[in-house]
């Protein structure tokens, strides 16, 4: 007998309201032991909601949130969070201002013979390289600095899983890169299995070994960042992840028909359509679609123009790095490279996994 | 499915009553029992007794209360809100003096007022003394300034101690929300002069209400200064039917109109701030650039902005001081003095730290447990603020009063000994009396304490695997240790002034530091009266640097 191993975090329709908005509809997923999770979603959408119901500080109504295969909430049970050795990393850190940055990270280890304690707070400590900072107070330090005491607290109890809320966000953008890396190697090399959640996607598809995009309450897609990037099942994941052009189409038997082109239309569909053009899939062509331009910004490397082509409503928005030297109102041709080009029904609520069409 | 429902179920039922929301649910029945008796008693009495008190005390003593607070509310609003705008607005030397100075007021009871000013204006007094010998009179048949013991008297002195209420409500409006306001104001082409009428006013019209509504809470309160200048007040009312006429359906009856008078101020507070969520939604603070004065206006300023500093506690603090000083001089310092100097102190310090176990636990139980039965607990526990000290005493004597006589009865028939008047006669009666009028100020300050930490702290603590109650050991105590402090020196402070519940419950033979100042004022005499008013002065300072230095903590946070 081969078992599969339990799952370290197991969530099974956990639903949670507040009032008559759904926090969390069902939402199920499992996490496997050293795995390292990215919740994604825009704000409100229920993420924060969960960590906090696997972290116990929230109940919920249905459903059943299990640790290890022990249920700590759901089925008439709830396991209070100071037993449930479940670490949380909150967004503004919350240290406790009036203990130091040691007292801090020794605050969970409440249980431990003294000794151990001190030998596992030095180790958390020398670990993460920040013995200068252990005797200071949290208003002593910097906001990089306090998330490394942060993530050395919410670590030092050895946890089963680490919930980190928005753990990055309150980082300068340059500083931001490193933390981030630092933080996914050390929990790497700790073994740690982790969620972490975030707004922005694209910390979400660099961070996690699995991406899970929730959106009012309910889990749209699970997968890992590749396939959720290249090939989302949702019109509303491919939206999520990178800046789209949404241009309707018409289907001409094998062929659907828009007003950049003709691509291959995929199989069993029905219904009006929408192709899904990401801004850097359109290129320069002078077989393509006539256009004008409307508008140009640099963006640094790339340069964004906006495009008016015969036909949209909308302008349509190109990312290229070829320095093209046009202004405002010149013409172009514009062509769409096909297998960047995604389609989904017209009606975006529809669960609408179109298989791609051959090219 | 099915199972989930049955789980979810026993869930929504199971309430876990912490000994904190146990406690919080104990300080509200206990807050709830005097007011509640009241309403009892008044209703189901229905002899002879309502038509006399409708007949002969009601009409009268509701007119004089009525004059009183419309004319206190009145001068605290124009002295109070007039304060507030000139330090605010205007920058003159003395100016930060000016600014916390004007808070002194707070520290000098309505009674100590009216004792202080019954013989500073007296006819043969100093200042009418002077005043003759300045226009030449020799004696007070030729000149005589009005009477002070009278209308007009009782309105100038509750509304020149009382305005710091609402110099305070209305400052801070005024620090935390004019300047951007006055600023675009001023784009937009409104002169200076126009902003006061035009926005500050307007503006402040909130606060405003909050402040004038705590000024005649504490106006209806009073009992010594309204008796002092023989105005008969509903209070008073209660006061003398009570004890001269020992008619207690009676005062209980009164005291349903005082009640009424009550819910009529808190409704009006209410109505008045409405909007108030709107206005306090503002950016961020800071503070509006004052204009700056020099030369004759400066000196007007300082001298419009000291007026009711001195009126209010510079001229009875030095009458006290020199009375005192006359007694020491002539007499020493008296048993009886000291003997109520300690009384005060033990019966506050019992009375402070019940108020602080209650206030924190009603506190922590609404933050643990949010809902609507630890918040209605929450408002119920602070209903007695509201209640004036005779009222909540009548509340109070009679089901104390009844528990006593029953215990007396089955420990005779049981045990063949008496235990007497064991709540009244204990002082204990006094203690609940304190801890039902304040708690509302230790569960509000400690409530502001704790809502300045973050919940994130609470989630933070359990998930380090802290319970509820260690948690507050090691994070919710040392953080809110400043809101505790404050919260029991204001406490021990108002048990110290207290005067109408400590007259009436206080047991045979116990004098407090008001009740001994308040008997010799009574009786005439003035022994030990002065010394024991500057006690109370002075440490009825203390909470009122405490106020200076929070405002100071919060411009300097702008």
């Amino acid at each position: 007998m081969n078992e599969k191993p339990l799952p370290t975090l197991s969530l099974k329709s956990v639903t949670r309201s507040f009032g008559s908005v759904m926090a969390l509809n069902a939402v199920s997923f499992d996490i496997a032991k050293g795995e390292i999770v990215c919740l994604v979603g825009q704000s409100g959408c229920g993420k924060s909601t969960l960590l906090r119901v696997i972290a116990g500080v929230e109940e919920i109504d249905r459903g059943a949130v299990t640790l290890a295969g022990e249920t700590v909430n759901g089925e008439g049970i709830f396991v209070e969070p100071e037993h449930r050795n479940v670490g949380f990393m909150f967004q503004d850190y919350a240290l406790f201002p009036h203990l130091t940055a040691r007292q801090n990270i020794g605050f969970g280890l409440n249980g431990m013979r003294r000794k151990d304690a001190v030998a596992r707070v030095e180790d958390i400590i020398a670990r993460l390289g920040i013995a200068s900072l252990a005797d200071r107070y949290p208003h002593q330090l910097s906001g990089g600095e306090q998330q490394r005491i942060a993530l050395a607290r919410a670590l030092a109890p050895q946890p089963r899983v680490l919930l980190m809320d928005e753990p990055f966000s309150n980082l300068d953008r340059g500083l931001r890169d490193t933390i981030r890396r630092e933080t996914i190697a050390l929990l790497r090399a700790l073994g740690t299995t982790a969620i972490i959640v975030t707004h922005d996607p694209e910390e979400a598809l660099a961070l996690g070994d699995k991406v899970v995009l929730m959106h009012k309450g309910k889990v749209i897609e699970t997968g890992t960042g590749d396939a959720i990037y290249s090939f989302p099942q949702t019109a509303y994941a491919a939206a999520f992840f990178s800046q789209v052009n949404k241009i309707p189409a018409r289907r001409s038997g094998d062929w659907l028909d828009c007003a950049l082109g003709r691509f291959p239309a995929p199989c069993g569909s029905s219904g009006p359509l929408q192709v899904f053009i990401r801004p850097q899939a359109l290129t320069f062509s002078d077989t393509g679609a006539e256009a004008r331009v409307s508008g140009r910004v640099l963006l640094g490397e790339i340069e964004e123009v906006t495009l008016d082509v015969d036909g949209l409503d909308e302008p349509v928005v190109m990312r290229t790095s070829a320095r093209c030297g046009l202004d405002v109102g010149h013409s172009v041709r514009i062509g769409v490279d096909p297998k960047d080009v995604l389609v989904f029904a017209a009606d975006e609520s529809a669960r609408s996994a179109l298989p791609r069409g051959q090219v | 499915m099915s199972s989930f429902a049955a789980g979810r179920l026993t869930r929504r039922h199971r309430i876990r009553i912490t000994p904190w929301a146990a406690l919080a649910f104990a300080a509200a029945a206990l807050a709830l029992l005097p007011v509640a008796t009241i309403a009892l008693t008044a209703t189901a009495n229905t002899g002879t007794l309502w038509t006399h008190v409708i007949a002969n005390v009601l009409p009268q003593a509701t007119w004089n209360t009525g004059v009183l607070l419309l004319g206190t509310g009145i001068i605290a609003t124009c002295v109070g809100t007039g304060a507030a705008w000139l330090v605010t607005a205007y920058d003159f030397k003395g100016r930060g003096i000016l600014e916390w100075a004007l808070l002194l007021p707070l520290a000098v009871p309505t009674y100590i007022m009216a004792y202080a000013y019954l013989d500073v204006l007296s006819p043969l007094g100093a200042i009418q003394g002077g005043i003759r010998w300045m226009l030449g009179y020799s004696s007070p048949r030729e000149f005589r300034l009005p009477d002070i013991r009278s209308m007009w008297g009782a309105v100038l002195i509750f509304g020149f101690v009382l305005y710091p209420y609402v110099y305070l409500t209305t400052r801070a409006m005024f620090m935390t929300q004019a300047a951007n306001l006055v600023e675009v104001s001023r784009t937009l082409g409104v002169g200076r002069a126009g902003i006061f009428w035009r926005v500050a006013l307007p503006l402040a019209r909130p606060a405003i209400a909050v402040g004038v509504a705590l000024v005649l809470m504490e106006a209806l309160n009073d009992v010594g200064a309204a008796q002092f200048l023989g105005i008969r007040t509903l209070t008073a009312s209660v006061y003398t039917t009570w004890i001269v006429r020992t008619d207690l359906p009676g005062a209980a009856q009164i005291a349903i109109a005082m009640l009424i008078v009550v819910i009529a101020l808190i409704v009006l507070e209410r109505w008045a701030r409405r909007n108030q969520r709107f206005a306090t939604s503002a950016q961020r603070a800071r503070q509006m650039v004052p204009q700056k004065l020099k030369g004759v206006p400066a000196l007007v300023a300082l001298g419009l902005g000291a007026l009711p500093i001195i009126i209010g506690f510079v001229g009875p603090a030095t009458y006290l001081v020199l009375e005192a000083i006359k007694r020491i001089e002539f007499a020493g310092v008296s048993p009886a003095l000291i003997r109520a100097t300690i009384n005060t102190v033990t019966v506050s310090a019992i009375a402070t730290v019940v108020v602080l176990v209650l206030g924190f636990a009603i506190a922590y139980a609404a933050r643990l447990h949010p809902g609507r039965a630890t918040n209605g607990a929450a408002r119920i526990a602070t209903l007695g603020y509201a209640v004036p000290g005779t009222v909540l005493a009548i509340g109070i004597l009679i089901p104390v009063a009844a528990f006593d006589r029953t215990l007396d009865g089955l420990m005779r028939e049981w045990f063949g000994v008496s235990t007497g008047l064991l709540i009244l006669g204990s002082g204990a009666a006094l203690i609940y009396a304190y801890t039902a009028r304040f708690l509302a100020i230790s569960s509000g300050g400690i409530e502001a304490g704790l809502s300045r930490i973050p919940t994130s702290y609470d989630h933070a603590a359990r998930t380090l695997g802290h319970s509820s109650t260690s948690a507050l050991w090691r994070v919710h105590l040392p953080l809110s240790r400043p809101a505790l402090t404050a919260a029991g020196l204001l406490v021990f402070v108002d048990c110290m002034k207290e005067l109408p519940a400590t007259l009436l419950l206080r047991p045979l033979n116990f004098e407090s530091l008001a009740t001994l100042l308040y008997g010799e004022a009574a009786r005439g005499t003035y022994e030990d009266a002065a010394l024991a008013a500057l006690i109370i002065v002075v440490i009825g300072i203390l909470p009122v640097v405490l106020l200076a230095r929070m405002g100071r903590t919060d411009a300097d946070r702008v």
